[in-house]
């Protein structure tokens, strides 16, 4: 079992280059203008746009399509029942309690296509930023250092625990562990295994805290950091133009509310 | 914060996300089940309300971010912490059956309404109304099986107590 499920595909493009911490006022922008449009084709547009400005960013289809394929249960789902709840407008089929209006389906298509721009603003952040320069970004924004390290160490922990599940149950199959059958009959035989990982992890973070507390973890409020991350004029530009944009957005919509 | 507290909260957060991880049956709404409320009572329980509520949030929302579900990160973070929350602390001081069962049903029900809320401004009623029963089944299950797991550990390795009096001073 591995669990390094980083999402990062290194590379050397405007997007992977920025400040995460111009990332993440992007992705703040985004998410408010998703939420702010209400029209499916304005929602249809900013979805293209993202797609465009994802792949400009060189991010890969194949990312991009792993992407999609978690996302395209949802969005057939919400397509196809959310018409049926929330009828309004010209009324175009009924059959029994079940309306069919024109109504419905834009709501269902502007939901549909406002998770999908979600998915791609989320995306677009975690495809293109290290863990470690996110988890920096967020201390540098005021996050506490310690939850921050927090952070960092459960991403780290994951392999670990990864490993340790592997070992425990080698060694569990070995003396003829088996786990069959339903659910939560499965889930009863992997107890004993939980067991042995949970007390083999616990004593990972009691070395761990050792090990952290004879580095002097804690000794001083303030913490100095080798990296430090500086805004560099790709990033003001970057910065600039996301909220420009982002300006003009909230501009339209409020010019025309139909958008 | 102390230091122990600090790698404890990290490690059960890392434990909630692989088990969030691990198990997962995709529900019609395009979410998924997943074990990862055994690994959260099973924190709240042993390790009482913050390491719970922490590594509750923690766990599942970086795994609703990295297991390809972001929608849900933020409604996860949200919910599954305050569960964790909610279960340690109703189980610091005394841990009788009533108050167990109490915990498992308070949890859920956290489960459940806040995920049906946020669905309903985020997907609409309908994907919303499609979750309420796969999340009870999953909230339950999950809870009961964290319970279990933390009596069958509490056998098995006494000294785990003392994770949680150290964590009291």
């Amino acid at each position: 079992m591995s669990f390094s499920l980083d999402l990062y595909v290194p590379g050397r493009s405007w997007l992977h280059r920025c400040d995460p911490r111009v990332k993440l006022w992007m992705m703040l922008l985004g998410l408010v203008l998703a939420f702010r449009w209400t029209h499916p084709l304005t929602q249809a547009i900013f979805v293209a746009s993202l797609l465009l400005t994802l792949r400009l960013a060189g991010v890969s289809w194949r990312t991009l399509g792993w992407l999609w394929q978690q996302m395209r249960l949802l969005v057939v789902l919400m397509l196809l029942l959310q018409p049926l709840f929330s009828p309004s407008g010209r009324i175009l089929a009924q059959v029994g309690p079940l309306t069919l209006s024109l109504g419905g389906i834009s709501s269902a298509m502007l939901l549909a296509l406002r998770v999908l721009a979600m998915a791609f603003l989320t995306g677009g952040l975690l495809f293109t930023t290290d863990q470690r320069a996110l988890v920096r970004a967020f201390v540098r924004l005021g996050l506490p250092y310690t939850w921050g390290l927090t952070l960092s160490l459960t991403l780290r922990f994951l392999p670990a625990i990864g490993n340790l599940a592997t070992t425990v149950r080698e060694a569990q199959a070995s003396r003829g562990w088996v786990a069959e059958g339903n659910l939560l009959r499965r889930a009863r035989e992997y107890q004993p295994v939980l067991i042995a990982i949970i007390i083999g992890a616990l004593q990972l973070s009691d070395q761990l805290t050792l090990a952290l507390a004879a580095r002097g973890l804690g000794y001083t409020q303030k913490r100095t950091s080798w990296r430090e991350l500086r805004f560099r004029h790709l990033d003001w530009w970057v910065l600039a133009l996301s909220t420009l944009v982002f300006a003009a957005g909230w501009g339209a919509s409020l010019v025309f509310p139909a958008l | 914060m102390t230091i122990r507290r600090l790698t404890l909260t990290a490690l059960m957060a890392a434990l909630v996300f692989v088990l969030t991880v691990a198990v997962r049956l995709p529900t019609a709404a395009g979410g998924y089940l997943h074990l990862g409320d055994a690994a959260i009572a099973f924190s709240a329980f042993a390790f009482g309300p913050w390491v719970g509520g922490v590594a509750g949030a923690l766990g599942t929302g970086l795994a609703d971010l990295y297991g390809g579900y972001p929608q849900f990160a933020l409604i996860s973070f949200l919910v599954h912490g305050l569960q964790g929350w909610l279960m340690g602390w109703l189980v610091q001081r005394r841990m009788t059956t009533g108050i167990v069962v109490l915990a498992v049903v308070c949890g859920s029900a956290i489960v459940v309404a806040g995920y049906f809320v946020a669905e309903i401004f985020l997907f609409g009623i309908a994907a919303a109304l499609t979750e309420v029963l796969p999340n009870t089944l999953q909230s339950v299950v999950g809870a009961v099986l964290g319970v279990s797991l933390y009596l069958a550990m509490k056998r098995a390795y006494p000294p785990i107590t003392r994770y949680h009096e150290r964590e009291r001073r």
